[in-house]
């Protein structure tokens, strides 16, 4: 008698929430209660500092500490945050990248302090700094150098910690950034041949670990609103990985040739608007890739339906979870086999994504691979772009957005009311954090971290591995500022291009030409072009916002000042002086905003820049932004205010009324 | 609300002149201004700069060149090569606008890295701007 179908359910995948704030203790307590409901992995969240490679009590660091996720600036604060969790059978995602070597090095030393051999240890450090390039921003050192990093960590855990993941090759950012499922797939596909053709260029990787080495390479995938698509480009995508891995890297057994990806859904659609509605995109984007058994993803983090809002609480996160377990265990889903072969349309469709992307990542290594195209902004420039079209066809309605720009009317929802509808981080967080870093700096010895910084320091300039060394300070005491300060010095940093110069050639909506008319005409009367700065004060590096706002600046006819990511409020405020802006823009997207933009205005006082309006856009609490406009701010932006022409229209009204009988 | 560019003062030459930065950036706003009394202000303003600075006949020197030539690199470059001989550097940067709109895009100026956190150079970019010069700079009077 054959088995029945619900006897052969296929394993679910590994469930994870992406979360970690204020403090080591705070995260830990957080993750054993998400793992005693039934989550199966754990994605940790790192803030700004600790991603950035600042110690806390650094000042680019400030109003940043615990705010994203947790700090974790040595090896105490990382034996605290696994304190209880088993090490040995745990299988971590950590979301690092500049200073992943740093945080796998922690990682393995608190493991071996509590006698766990780093030969068992399971995870993933997402490490692909192409992405932060080119969307996300936590990216430190040149190009170069952070490609050296990368492999490595590669060539060190493909014996050292066989079963760890070192990359993650994400294009879950590009989309968020703009990106089509064609220029997904090619620019993920770019990204890891840069990983692996580095690694293959080492000569300390033998011939024979290399299919090996392949097979550790994994990917972090988006899955947007349209799921039939979506569905298609991750079955193109295992198609193509499948060709790129025998082809050009000769990998002859097909389980190392295996697309191994996780997934967290689309974030970029969810709205602040009727915010309920983005349960109900949460499970279609999940389905996207879930529902191709041959193309499913190995773990899905979903986010919650709120984060439009502000950090979601543990009962959000929790309901994120419940959709994933009622997938994997209440539905049939894991009964069959894949539902799409042999589907004329899917195949059909596989094959449209999978020969553009062909192209466009031919493209791509035409001009010299991943890393060039970074450098030359090829690929920075094509996602502003397409973000562009997107916010566009959202402006003028053509692509509907439920409860956003269509369907608006509402009835009040129970489910926004109330103070406690966000997370707040204690603001005590940060000083708390603070004092414990400066205790361990007394209690740990000197000479120790001093040998070990000077060893570090010897090994890169050598050439010789980075890893060894890093695990050898993280026992020592080494801090993660002072093991980021060592690389600075000898590689310095790197600020990428912005990918907002180029001409993007639309047509111009009737809103759009209005705007430009008041444009001119204050132009006129204030004797030159209006001149606003568009700035980002902190360590946030989500940028997307911020260029769509230089872009329409521009194309309604004012001189944008756009210098990228990472600024502190003094170099935005002199740089305001200098250029005789008029009007400056600041994007934060941290919730760091209560210190940063009070900074700006603060150092406004007395210099040239004094008087010049702010305006402030982010995700931004209705409390806090009624605090920032008490302070002086003239408008503050969330996530719901979608049209870029009323935006403009606003900020010219604020130009206009600060320079009357100027 | 004052108004963002306070009023010219009479002494804004003499200000260019001892290297204050602020006033080096409202001279640059005068100069991009088109109406026809701030023209004839900043005629003036350059008249007197040329006559009482301390290298009269300055020569300038542009350089230009489509994305990805390698401008920033080479200035940069010459900030690297500069600033140890004492000279204070200022890079005024002008960008292409728009023949339609108007608009322009003043990106990327940071890029020039040696510039950045060094008191004795400052770089700025001006659509419209001609040539100045710019030296040490309140920033430093302050820190």
């Amino acid at each position: 008698m054959t088995s029945r179908p619900e006897d052969r359910r296929d394993r679910p995948w590994v469930f994870r929430t992406y979360s970690g704030h204020s403090s080591a203790a705070a995260s830990n307590a957080l993750y054993r209660t998400n793992l005693s409901r039934g989550q199966t992995g754990l994605s940790v969240a790192f803030d700004l500092p600790t991603q950035t490679g600042y110690d806390s009590d650094h000042p680019l660091a400030r109003g940043e500490v615990g705010k994203v996720g947790v700090p974790i600036g040595h090896i105490d604060d990382m034996a605290v945050l696994f304190e209880g969790l088993p090490l040995d059978r745990m299988n971590t995602s950590m979301t690092i990248n500049a200073t992943a070597a740093w945080l796998l090095a922690l990682y393995q030393a608190a493991a071996e302090r509590s006698g766990v051999d780093a030969g068992v240890l399971q995870g993933t450090t997402q490490n692909d700094i192409i992405k932060e390039y080119l969307s996300r921003g936590t990216h430190i050192f040149p190009p170069e150098t952070s490609m050296r990093l990368i492999s490595d960590m590669v060539a060190y855990s493909v014996d050292a910690i066989p079963k760890w993941n070192p990359v993650n090759i994400c294009s879950y950012h590009l989309q968020e950034a703009g990106a089509t499922p064609v220029q997904e797939t090619a620019y993920a596909m770019a990204t890891a041949i840069a990983v692996l053709d580095a690694v293959r260029a080492r000569g300390d990787v033998s011939a024979e670990a290399l299919p090996r080495v392949v097979g550790r390479i994994s990917f972090f995938l988006n899955a947007g609103i349209r799921f039939v698509e979506e569905t298609c480009k991750v079955r193109a995508m295992t198609e193509l990985w499948d060709e790129i891995c025998h082809e050009r890297y000769g990998v002859e057994d097909p389980k190392l040739r295996r697309f191994r990806y996780g997934v967290q859904v689309n974030s970029l659609g969810l709205t602040e608007a009727q915010p309920e509605n983005n349960v109900i995109r949460i499970v279609l984007e999940a389905l996207g890739v879930t529902l191709s058994k041959k193309a499913r993803a190995r773990a899905l983090q979903l986010p919650a339906w709120n984060e439009a809002l502000g950090l979601p609480r543990p009962w959000d996160q929790q309901w994120s979870l419940r959709i994933q377990q009622i997938l994997a265990y209440e539905t049939d889903l894991l009964e069959y086999d894949d539902l799409f072969d042999g589907s004329r349309v899917a195949e059909d469709k596989t094959r449209e994504i999978k020969q553009a992307a062909r192209a466009e990542l031919d493209k791509v290594l035409g001009m010299g691979g991943a890393v060039a195209a970074v450098e030359n902004a090829y690929m920075k420039q094509n996602l502003v772009e397409s973000q562009t079209l997107r916010s566009q066809a959202i402006e003028s309605g053509e692509q509907i957005v439920v409860g956003m720009n269509r369907f608006t009317e509402t009835a009040e929802s129970p489910l926004t009311a109330g103070q406690e509808s966000i997370l707040t981080v204690d603001a005590s967080a940060e000083r708390e954090q603070i004092e414990r870093l400066q205790a361990f700096r007394k209690r740990r010895n000197a000479v120790e971290v001093e040998n070990a910084l000077r060893n570090l320091k010897d090994v890169l300039s050598n050439g010789d591995n980075v890893m060894p060394p890093s695990v050898g300070a993280a026992h020592a005491g080494v801090t993660t500022g002072e093991w980021a300060d060592a690389l600075r010095e000898l590689f310095g940093e790197y600020r990428a291009p912005t990918g907002v110069s180029r001409r993007v050639a639309t047509d111009v909506s009737d809103e759009t030409a209005s705007v430009r008319k008041r444009v001119h005409a204050l132009s006129e009367t204030l004797g030159r072009p209006i001149k606003i700065l568009v700035g980002k004060p902190g360590l946030d590096g989500h940028s997307n916002g911020a260029e769509q706002i230089a872009v329409r600046a521009r194309d309604i006819g004012m001189e944008v000042v756009y210098e990228g990511i990472r600024l502190t409020p003094d170099q935005i405020v002199q740089s305001a002086a200098d250029e005789g802006v008029h009007v400056i823009g600041l994007s934060i997207l941290s919730g760091s905003h209560d210190v940063l933009v009070l900074d700006v205005l603060d150092l406004q006082k007395g210099c040239a820049a004094d008087g010049v309006p702010v305006v402030v856009g982010g995700i931004i609490p209705e409390d806090d932004a009624a605090k920032l406009l008490d302070a002086g701010v003239k408008r503050v932006y969330t996530p719901k205010d979608f049209d870029l022409n009323r935006i403009m229209a606003e900020i010219v009204d604020v130009i206009a009324e600060a320079n009357t009988g100027a | 609300m004052s108004s963002p560019r306070r009023t010219l003062a009479p002494d804004l030459a003499s200000r260019v002149l001892s290297h204050e930065r602020d006033a080096v950036s409202e001279a640059l706003n005068l100069a991009d201004d088109r109406r026809p009394q701030q023209r004839t202000e900043a005629v003036a303003l350059l008249d007197r700069l040329e006559r009482e600075s301390e290298f009269p006949g300055a020569i300038r020197i542009g350089i230009t060149g489509p994305p990805g030539a390698g401008k920033s690199t080479l200035l940069d470059a010459l900030v690297r090569c500069l600033r140890p001989r004492g000279v204070t550097v200022a890079i005024i940067a002008v960008d292409p606008s728009s023949q339609r709109t108007g608009g322009a895009l003043l990106g990327d100026r940071i890029r020039v890295r040696s510039g950045a956190g060094d008191p004795g150079s400052s770089s700025g970019r001006w659509p419209h701007a001609t040539a100045s010069e710019a030296s040490p700079t309140r920033r430093a009077e302050r820190s």
